[in-house]
Order: structure tokens, then C-alpha cells, then sequence
């Protein structure tokens, strides 16, 4: 039952008044997810759209306006699930009078262990975020990335079930970022959740399990990371070789083909270059500039990216290309990043919202994975 | 238990971290370490008494007049001195007269203390021949046979000290035996204080209460606050709150915890203070004051109650000036009602209050603080203003008495003098007032010194009192002395009045007059009524007369009032009159004869040297003591027959004493009156309206009782047993006192008095519960009570209440 979830969040709403005279600010419209026990869980969004404050209300530092959420199966807020809760805040601020050392034991004791437990762990645990020889050292004068690990670590003082992590790499430099991962991972195998809230949207494509998509108050869309780039994009990507004209003819009558943007781009430079040059770095695969298009003649390699609706218009289009002599040089099902489909996303559901009347647009359904 | 406070311990010792790692507690530390070495060098030692004080001298004016006289005489020691006097001081007093201006006279005595005390420090001064005939004390003896020559500098001081005292004997008091010299960092520090150790030691336990009040209670708490004021913003600043708030721990609890932070850093700070004041003042001043210790909480206390107020100022605001800023409005709200309710009080409206009530037959007199006196009028019903009375800045009640004098229809008083520096004042004078001059004083003659008390007999004896003894206005006026002319201090011998008489001095055997002195007339029960054509007028004789009818409202007379048969007196034993006096540590009755001298009845000793005032009623005397206790003794034996302290250590103020001799009224200085059933002995406090107010009290003929209180009012009871209203003389407030009771005072109850704690710092270190404010001699002088309680309980709820609100704010607070 709820036991296996880690966290639950049900039609979660909280509105927000600026001031005594300033007009309601929605922060979250309706927000429901499930996180179940051990998995690495992402939240991705835009700025404003509520990440922080759903993690806030989480923690119980925020009150919510409607709705329900529970963690641990206790009541979001409840100092029982607190306690084996560690967290780590957005633009935190450990005080700077507190050394390393002192620090863990500030924020253990205020977690509830006691002096001598802190004193045992706290050395490996320093050892574990990559901060082992800065114990002693008072924490003004750590870097951005230290802080981050002292952060990290005192999250993970006082070994609690769930950690939630606001953007936790922040600051740190790829290797300490890849050092991070790694402790993540670590705590997955150790049967620990993690709630991350991130912008670095690789980041969460490396680490996360599942992720959300929360956008203006309204999760977007929930599920495993792949399943979202999959979704997003069902585009083939074609690389043809063959007489431009003819590709160009069947481009136009054949409204699902379209040429990869490496070409137009090219396309247009062609005008003045002289040099082909491999300029753009497209991962959909390598574009060669064709030779100044003298009429018809010279066979040329273009990409080609299609939006089928379904099969059907696939093998129409590999027809109409044999048929025209054009090879088929390889074609894969596009592969978006993480960052394309969010952005591609963001796009279509601001287009959705324009489009419709009431602001409490229907939103992705939130899938339930049990 | 100890797993759920464990993090609330964390955030305590996290302040103290902080606070050490600042560097705001080493600086605090550095600057009470330099305060504590700035007063460390301060001590004083025993010295001897020698230089001549102004206040030294008996006779200013008369001094260098005398010595000009002597001048021609120079081996008589008053020409001596004047000899060794220089030249142009010579001069200059030669040309002074009686006339003189006094500018001249005081610059011209200044210069001549000046040269006396140069010449004290000469080896030549004394000169056997010219001391021959006077007498040294043995002190100087002692040192004379040492040798004038090998004398140390300061006994040779100390030597011709004693000589001058010798040759002056009548203009200068003689020099202390003990003295003080004080002393910083090894160098002495002014001349030295002819008081003897001990008592310094008593004066400097004030002066450290002050210091202690202001430095720490004032400059400290205020620096306190600007020091933690950033305590509560930095835990709520959006960073650190937010990590703060995800561990297990109650909001309110955090809030608290830092709160307790802030102030343990305080008590840290304020302990290393007051324990280096309370080391230094012991071990340099030889006062060990353990109450000094006890200050450590008060004022932590008292920061906490401002530090409260900052602290909600952080979680509203989370900004530590304006954490700053709103401590200080606060502490300045207070401060101004504080201020407005004492000057309000003090300034204006204290002076209105009640200090005597007159309770004539036909009339209501009251005369108030200001020594303004009223009657009550009953058909305008409301009091007319009768006499006025000049004060003296600092005075706090110009009369001893007035007391109603039934033989003669007059009141008589003292009335203190009125103006200038102490020195430069005229003498007291003696003050009657009559019906036909409707009660306006005239101030015929002067009182003899030092008179404190008043008595008026029954038959219209007029007594002073004081430590120089008993004087009594007797019907002779003598000759202006000339040294009465003179003499700029309090005659010994006064001017008499061709009418009214003069006081003589009376000589009772067997009698040492010391302070303290107090004296009561015995009050006589009305039995008897006395008409106009049997009245007899002579003074000290009174006879039966025909039946009382003590509510008639036509009487015109004063009663005639006489004892009832009592031990001691007979009917007819009309020339004897009693009164009880209380001189040092002896209680005693004395009683005049029918021969018209005065001697003891009987006397016993009373086992304190407290102040009191006294009662004489018949064969009960009530005596009231500082220090809170009221006893009652028999008259025919000073067996004691009871005694109680119903109000603690409250201080007694006066003593009324009912007709029938069966009741007393006592008022303290608390504003607070009780009743003391006189054959019994039992007290008891009437529940009335009036108790907290009351200013004084008195008995009317008929047996009633009258309550003054507030800024003039005056309730009558029927007696002092059923306590039914029979009359209310009352005026509807002013607009000033309206203010005073519905706005200022209400505020300043509610107010919390972070400032007026230093009251309860004087309490501590001192045990007083009232401080002698005013002037003036004994009991009845003007006291400041010191309530310690209410500035507790008031300031206690404020800092419930507002640390409440904080929690309840950050509790339901979205961070």
C-alpha cells in the first residue's frame, strides 16, 4: 500500500499572496504524483513552476492550500516522517562560523543523534562527498562545490529513507558531479529514495529513474526518463543520398518529410562558401554539404526527418524514395535528448494553452506505475 | 526526554559558538575587563579627621565678627588666629558689617576657611601660651605630650585640629573622630570625608546600586540588545530557515531556543560584570554585598523582556536593524510613561495629595502635600482653598503638624523655611492660624532648633521637640540678643512675640534627648460638652461641664475635651496633662504637674532605635516603628500588649487616635491604612475602597472616622468599626488627574517596566522597601515605596505574551 510509497502527492494546491494588496499567485494547480521506495526520482521544470515549492511543502516548511500529500506515510509536515527525511536546499546557507566538523554536528544533533554517533560517522561520511581533508576547515572559507558536499553530507547524516535534494550538483565541477552520481547511486543500492529537483536536464537523464515534468503549477507528464524522450519524439531520421531536386520534389509533396535543419542551414551558406566545412554539430547524425547544386546532376547525402502518423506513411515514404533511385543510407527513430523533448514539450503545451480558453488546461494524465 | 531536547541544546550551544567565533563575545569581555580595571584602583582608607568644612562651622557669619572683636587680644586664641590670618583677609573683614551684602561675607568666610586650613598643616601653629587655658581633648593631650615637633604630618594635622576646635569651641563643631581618605590608583582623591568607615561603607552600597542600575540596568541592557539583534534575522534568513525547518523540531522550540541562545549570552557577560564589581567592591571597599549577585538575574531579565521584543521584530521582519529599531521605540515608549507617570505624579499631582486632616466640629480642614490647606464648603460642595503655602524645591511638606489646638480655637504649626542653599536658611517658625483670619497662618516667632515634633496639650500648652530637647512657648518675651542678630543658623535662644510668648527650653530630669524623637499629646475622649458662658479660658485649667451633644451642627465652639476617669487621673485633676515621648531607645510618659513642671511618669526601654510615630490614648500607647511594626503598650505600665507587622516592611507614616480611646488608625507609606483596636491590641486592615490611596487620616469628635486619599478627598466613616459612609467629601477630578486615572496610570500598570527594575536592584542590595526622598525628620518625611512586585508581574506577562505571539507568528509562517 502507501508503505511502498515514498511519497504521495494528491491534487496538491497552494496559493501564494504577495502581499496584503498584491493580487493571488498560483504556485501549484493541482500537483499529483507518486514516488514509490528506492527509486531515484527527478523533478524537472521551468523556473516558477512550482518545484520548490512542492518540495517545501513536502518538508512542511510551506503550508499547502488544498489537496493531500503524505511522505513515509506520514502527513507532508509530520516531525515523525522528518525525521528520516534529509534535505538539501536550493542556495543553501550553512553558517559560516561552523567548520565542517561542527557543522555535521549541528545538524545531526538537530536531527536527533546523538554526539557520539555523529563523531563516528562523520569522517567517512566527509570522505564519501569528497571533502575528507576539510574537516577542520570553517566553511567561509569553502567553494561553492564544497558546500554543495557539505550540504550533501549532512543530508545524509543521520542515514534517513528519503533524501530530497534541491539542484544538488550546483556549482560542482563535472568530476565532483560525476562523484555525486555516484553517491546517489550508491544510496539507491542501500534501498534509500531520492527526490532530485534539477535544471541540469543531463544530469537527470544519467541518475533519475523516473522524472516530472512540472510546468506552471500542473505536472506534465510523469514516467521513466526514456519513456519521455521516446514519447516525444516519434521522428525517423533518414539519411538519403541522391539527386537533390528529386529529394526536394518529394519533400514538398509529402507533408511528413521534411529536410533535417543541417541541410537548410547548409543550404543557405552554400550560396557564398566555397569550402564545405562540417560546422554544425547536429547529434541527429552528420549532414554533408552537398556541391553547388548545378541543376540536378550530383547525387548529394541529406537528412531527412519524417513525423508519421503511422506506419503506413513510413513505408510510403521509403517507396517514394526507391522509386525516385534515392538510397536509403540509414534510418534510426530519432532520439531526443532530455533537453529537446522538455523544451518540445514546454512549446506544445504553451501552444495548448493559448489555444484554449480556460487556464486549468487539461493536463498529461499522470500515469500511476505500481 | 533528554533525546527530544537535544536539539534544542544544539541551537543554545550553537549561540555560544557563534558568539565566540564573531569575535563579539571576546570584544564584549575586552570592554568589561576595562571597565572593571578602570574601577579596580578605586579604595579608601581610615584617616584622620581634620580639614575644616563648611558645614563644620556653627555660626558662619558670627565666627569672623568674633574674631574681628578679638583682634586686640592677641594672646586669647580667637586674637591669635585672627593674628595669624593674612593680611588682606584682615582687611576685607574688617569692612564687613551686618549690613554687608552676603556675597561678600560668603567669599570673604571662603578664603578664611582657605587660610585655616593651610595653617593647620603648620608646625608653628600651636602655641602653648596661648592654648594654655583651653581645654584639649585627651586626644590632643595625648599627641601634646608626644611633642608638637615629632608629630607626623598628618597627626600634627590631625593636632592642631583639635587645638582650633578648642579655641572655637562655640562656632565649630568639633572634628569627627573617624574619617575616610579615598584613593584611585595610589593617589589620594580629595580631602578627606570626617564619616566614619563604617558609614561610607553604607553610602558606597548605594552609590553601587546606582552604578549598578544605570551601567549595567541602562548602558548594558541597550548594548545588549544591539549586540543580539541579529540573532533571530541571520537563523530566518531564507538559506539557513529552510534547512532548519526540514529536521525534526517544533518551530516554536527553534524560535525559543535561540531566544534562550541570546540570553545565556547575556547572562555570560552580565555574570562576568557584576561578579568583577562584587569581587572589587569587597576587596577594595570593603562592601560585601551578596545582594549585588542577585542583580545577575534581574537584569537578564530585563534584556530578555527587550530581547523579546526585537526577536518578533525578527520574524516579522527578519532584518536586524530594524530588529534594532523597533527595540528602541519600545524602550523609549516606556521610558515615556514611565516619565510622564512620575513627572505627572511627582511634579504635579503628588503635591495635591492629602498629608493632614483637620476634622474641626463645624468645619473639614485638610492640608496637602504642597502645604496648601482647605475647607470644605458644604453648600458648594467642594473644598475652598484657605491658605497657600510656598515649597521648597525638594521639600515635600513645609509643616510639622498643623495640629488643632482645642483650648485657644487655632491651629498650630512649624513651617519649615523656605528657600536657599542650607546654610543661608531661616530658622523654622512657629505657625497659628485662627478662625477670625480664617485659618490664614501668621509666623510670629521662631521655633528653637532642631524642633521635629509638635505638641499641643489640652489646654493649649505648646511644646517643641527635638534632639536639643523639650521647649515650651511660655507667655514671657525677652530681650534681641545680640548674637541672635547675627547669627545666620538656627538660633538657640528665639525672639519671642510680645503676644503670643516665647520658648523656653524644659528641663525634664533624668532625660537624654537622642534621635530619634517622637513625641504624641494624650488624646482626650470627648464626654463632656462644653458651652460658651461656662468656658473657662485660662490656660491648663478645665473643669466638667454639662452633657455632650456631639451632633449638634449649630455648635459653634470647639469641644472641650477631657479625659475620662482613668489610672493616673482623677476628675478635677484639671492641670495635669500627659504625653508620650519615645528619645533614643527609651519610651517614656511624662506628665506635668499642677505646679506646671514636667517630669517622667514612667519610662521603659524599647529595645530599637527605630524611627516611629506614637499614639496616646487613655491607658493605651501605640507605638508604629520603621520597619513596619505597630505595638500596642499599656499606659499605666509600658507592658507591651500586643503587636503585629501587618504589612510587612512597609513603613508607618502616622497615627491617629479615636475620642473614646478604643481605636487607632495607622497610615504606612504604601498608601495603605490599618486599624488597631487598642484594648486588645489586635490590628486589622478595613477593606476599603480607598486602601492603596490613602495619604492620611484622623478622627472626628464625634468618633468618626476620616480616610483622605487620593488628590484630596476625604471619606467620612461613622466609626471606625461598622465602617458605614456617613459622608463623602469628594471634588470631581480635573482634567489632569482625570488623565492621571483613567489614561497614565492604567498604561502604566499594563506597560512592562524594564526600567524601573532598578528599584528592585536597590530592594536587593539593600533590603530597603522605602527610600527617604524628601526631607525632613523621621516617619513623616516624603518616602518613595519601593514596589518590587507589579514591575515583576507586568514585566513577566509582557514577555509571556510577546514570546507567545512569536511562536504562534513563526508557526503558521510560510517560509
Amino acid at each position: 500500500m502507501t508503505d511502498q510509497l515514498a511519497v504521495t502527492v494528491r491534487d496538491l494546491a497552494k496559493v501564494y499572496r504577495g502581499g496584503l494588496f498584491r493580487k493571488l499567485v498560483q504556485a501549484l494547480n493541482g500537483v499529483s504524483l507518486d514516488v514509490p521506495r528506492g527509486e531515484i526520482f527527478g523533478l524537472l521544470g521551468p523556473n516558477g513552476a512550482g518545484k520548490t515549492t512542492l518540495i517545501k511543502i513536502l518538508l512542511g516548511i510551506v503550508r499547502r492550500s488544498s489537496g493531500s500529500a503524505s511522505v513515509l506515510g506520514h502527513v507532508a509536515g509530520d516531525r515523525r516522517g522528518r525525521r528520516s527525511i534529509g534535505y538539501l536546499p536550493e542556495s543553501h546557507r550553512i553558517p559560516h562560523h561552523l567548520t565542517g566538523n561542527t557543522a555535521l554536528e549541528y545538524y545531526g544533533q538537530l536531527s536527533g543523534m546523538p554526539l557520539a554517533e555523529i563523531c563516528a560517522k562523520r569522517d567517512g561520511l566527509l570522505d564519501t562527498v569528497g571533502l575528507g581533508k576539510w574537516g577542520r576547515t570553517p566553511v567561509k572559507n569553502y567553494s561553492k562545490g564544497m558546500q554543495q558536499r557539505l550540504g550533501l553530507a549532512q543530508a545524509m547524516l543521520h542515514d534517513p529513507d528519503l533524501l530530497i535534494l534541491d539542484e544538488p550538483t550546483d556549482g560542482v565541477d563535472p568530476v565532483g558531479r560525476a562523484e555525486i552520481r555516484d553517491v546517489l547511486f550508491q544510496l539507491k543500492d542501500r534501498g534509500k529514495t531520492v527526490f532530485l529537483n534539477s535544471h541540469l536536464l543531463q544530469e537527470i537523464e544519467l541518475v533519475c529513474d523516473r522524472v516530472a515534468i512540472l510546468h506552471a503549477g500542473l505536472v506534465r507528464h510523469v514516467g521513466p526518463v526514456r519513456e519521455l524522450t521516446e514519447a516525444t519524439s516519434n521522428c525517423i531520421v533518414y539519411e538519403v543520398r541522391g539527386p537533390l531536386s528529386d529529394i526536394e520534389l518529394l519533400v514538398e509533396s509529402d507533408a511528413t518529410l521534411d529536410f533535417g535543419e543541417a541541410l537548410h542551414d547548409a543550404g543557405n551558406q552554400e550560396a557564398e562558401d566555397t569550402v564545405p566545412s562540417d560546422s554544425e554539430g547536429e547529434a541527429d547524425g552528420e549532414s554533408e554539404q552537398p556541391a553547388e547544386p548545378e541543376a540536378s546532376s550530383g547525387p548529394v547525402t541529406v537528412t531527412l526527418i519524417q513525423q508519421p502518423h503511422s506506419q503506413d506513411d513510413v513505408d510510403a515514404a521509403v517507396d517514394s524514395l526507391r522509386e525516385l533511385g534515392v538510397s536509403i543510407e540509414s534510418m534510426s527513430r530519432e532520439r531526443l535528448t532530455l533537453e529537446q523533448a522538455f523544451l518540445q514539450m514546454l512549446k506544445t503545451h504553451e501552444a495548448e494553452e493559448s489555444d484554449e480558453s480556460t487556464p486549468d488546461g487539461v493536463d498529461e494524465p499522470a500515469e500511476d506505475e505500481a | 526526554m533528554k533525546n527530544a531536547l537535544r536539539p534544542y541544546l544544539a541551537v543554545i550551544v550553537d549561540s555560544f559558538r557563534e558568539a565566540f567565533a564573531t569575535r563579539v563575545l571576546w570584544v564584549v569581555l575586552l570592554l568589561v575587563a576595562l571597565l572593571l580595571a578602570a574601577f579596580a584602583p578605586f579604595t579608601f582608607r581610615d584617616a584622620v579627621a581634620v580639614t575644616v568644612r563648611h558645614q563644620d562651622f556653627r555660626d558662619a557669619r558670627g565666627v569672623l565678627l568674633h574674631l574681628r572683636e578679638q583682634s586686640g587680644k592677641p594672646d586669647s586664641p580667637s586674637g591669635y588666629l585672627w593674628s595669624r590670618l593674612s593680611g588682606s583677609l584682615q582687611e576685607d573683614v574688617g569692612g564687613l558689617s551686618v549690613d554687608s551684602d552676603r556675597r561678600e561675607r560668603m567669599e570673604a568666610f571662603g578664603r578664611f576657611r582657605g587660610e585655616l586650613n593651610s595653617l593647620l598643616r603648620e608646625r608653628d601653629f600651636y602655641r602653648d601660651e596661648v592654648w594654655q587655658n583651653s581645654r584639649l581633648n585627651r586626644e590632643g593631650r595625648d599627641l601634646l605630650k608626644q611633642g608638637v615637633a615629632n608629630l607626623s604630618d598628618s597627626d600634627l594635622a590631625r593636632f592642631n585640629r583639635l587645638a582650633l576646635d578648642a579655641a572655637l569651641s562655640d562656632f565649630l563643631e568639633p572634628a569627627a573622630t573617624n574619617a575616610v581618605q579615598f584613593e584611585y590608583a595610589g593617589y589620594e582623591f580629595g580631602d578627606e570625608l570626617p564619616v566614619p568607615a563604617q558609614q561610607v561603607r553604607e553610602i558606597g552600597e548605594l552609590v553601587l546600586a546606582f552604578v549598578v542600575s544605570w551601567l549595567v540596568g541602562f548602558a548594558g541592557v541597550l548594548a545588549a540588545i544591539i549586540v543580539t539583534a541579529s540573532i533571530v534575522p541571520r537563523m530566518l534568513e531564507p538559506g539557513s530557515i529552510d534547512l532548519l525547518l526540514s529536521k525534526p523540531v517544533s518551530r516554536w522550540g527553534l524560535f525559543l531556543s535561540r531566544f534562550a541562545g541570546g540570553c545565556a549570552f547575556i547572562l555570560l557577560v552580565t555574570s562576568v560584570l557584576i561578579v568583577g564589581l562584587w569581587l572589587i567592591a569587597g576587596a577594595r571597599l570593603g562592601i560585601w554585598n551578596a545582594g549585588l549577585l542577585w542583580t545577575i538575574p534581574v537584569f537578564v531579565f530585563v534584556f530578555a523582556v527587550y530581547f523579546s521584543v526585537s526577536a518578533l521584530a525578527g520574524v516579522l521582519w527578519r532584518n536586524p536593524i530594524v530588529s534594532i529599531i523597533v527595540s528602541l521605540v519600545f524602550w523609549l515608549s516606556c521610558f515615556v510613561v514611565g516619565l510622564t507617570k512620575g513627572i505627572v505624579d511627582d511634579v504635579f499631582l503628588s503635591a495635591r495629595r492629602p498629608a493632614v486632616i483637620l476634622p474641626l466640629n463645624d468645619s473639614l480642614l485638610t492640608v496637602n502635600r504642597q502645604g496648601n490647606g482647605f475647607e470644605w464648603d458644604p453648600d458648594a460642595k467642594g473644598w475652598q482653598t484657605v491658605f497657600e503655602t510656598r515649597r521648597r524645591p525638594g521639600q515635600e511638606y513645609p509643616f510639622v503638624g498643623p495640629v488643632y489646638d482645642v483650648a485657644n480655637d487655632r491651629l498650630v504649626a512649624i513651617r519649615a523655611s523656605t528657600g536657599g542653599p542650607p546654610w543661608m536658611r531661616e530658622a523654622p517658625k512657629l505657625a497659628l492660624a485662627t478662625r477670625e483670619e480664617d485659618w490664614k497662618f501668621s509666623t510670629p516667632l521662631n521655633v528653637p532648633g532642631g524642633s521635629q515634633s509638635l505638641l499641643v496639650l489640652s489646654d493649649g500648652t505648646v511644646l517643641t521637640l527635638g534632639t536639643d530637647g523639650l521647649s515650651q512657648l511660655s507667655r514671657k518675651a525677652g530681650p534681641q540678643g545680640l548674637l541672635d542678630m547675627l547669627s545666620l543658623a538656627v538660633p538657640i535662644m528665639s525672639i519671642g512675640d510680645p503676644e503670643i510668648g516665647r520658648f523656653e527650653r524644659v528641663a525634664i530630669p533624668d532625660v537624654q534627648w537622642r534621635a530619634p524623637v517622637a513625641a504624641a499629646a494624650e488624646t482626650v475622649a470627648s464626654s463632656q460638652l462644653r458651652r460658651p458662658d461656662q468656658a473657662e479660658r485660662r490656660s491648663g485649667n478645665s473643669e466638667p461641664a454639662a452633657t455632650s451633644d456631639p451632633t449638634t451642627p449649630n455648635t459653634e465652639l470647639p469641644e472641650q475635651r477631657r479625659s475620662a476617669p482613668r489610672s493616673g487621673l482623677q476628675e478635677g485633676d484639671a492641670a495635669a496633662s500627659r504625653f508620650v515621648v519615645v528619645t533614643g531607645s527609651t519610651l517614656a510618659v511624662i506628665a506635668r504637674t499642677a505646679a506646671g513642671q514636667f517630669s517622667i511618669e514612667r519610662q521603659v526601654a524599647r529595645g530599637s532605635e527605630a524611627d516611629t510615630v506614637l499614639g496616646f490614648a487613655g491607658d493605651r500607647i501605640v507605638v508604629a516603628e520603621e520597619g513596619g511594626s505597630v505595638r500596642v503598650l499599656n499606659a499605666t505600665d509600658l507592658s507591651e500588649v500586643a503587636t503585629a507587622s501587618l504589612f510587612g516592611t512597609n513603613d508607618p507614616k502616622a497615627i491617629a487616635v479615636s475620642p473614646d480611646g478604643r481605636q487607632a488608625a495607622v497610615v504606612f507609606h504604601h498608601r495603605r491604612l490599618c486599624l488597631v483596636d487598642l484594648p486588645t491590641g489586635e490590628v486589622t486592615e478595613p477593606p476599603l475602597a480607598s486602601q492603596g490611596d490613602i495619604s492620611a487620616t484622623a478622627y472626628g469628635p464625634d468618633g468618626s472616622l476620616l480616610v483622605a486619599y487620593g488628590f484630596g478627598q476625604v471619606i467620612e466613616y461613622a466609626d471606625g468599626r461598622s465602617l458605614e459612609i456617613k459622608a463623602r467629601y469628594e471634588t470631581p477630578p480635573d482634567l489632569l488627574e482625570s488623565i492621571y486615572q483613567w489614561g497614565i496610570e492604567p498604561l502604566h500598570r499594563v506597560f512592562p517596566k524594564p526600567g524601573e527594575m532598578d528599584e528592585l536592584v536597590t530592594w536587593l542590595m539593600t533590603q530597603e522597601q522605602t527610600i527617604q526622598t524628601g526631607e525632613g525628620e523621621g516617619l513623616s518625611a516624603r518616602r518613595t515605596v519601593i514596589n518590587i512586585w507589579p514591575p515583576l508581574w507586568s514585566n513577566l506577562a509582557f514577555l509571556a505574551c510577546v514570546l507567545t505571539l512569536s511562536c504562534v507568528l513563526i508557526s503558521r509562517r510560510d517560509f
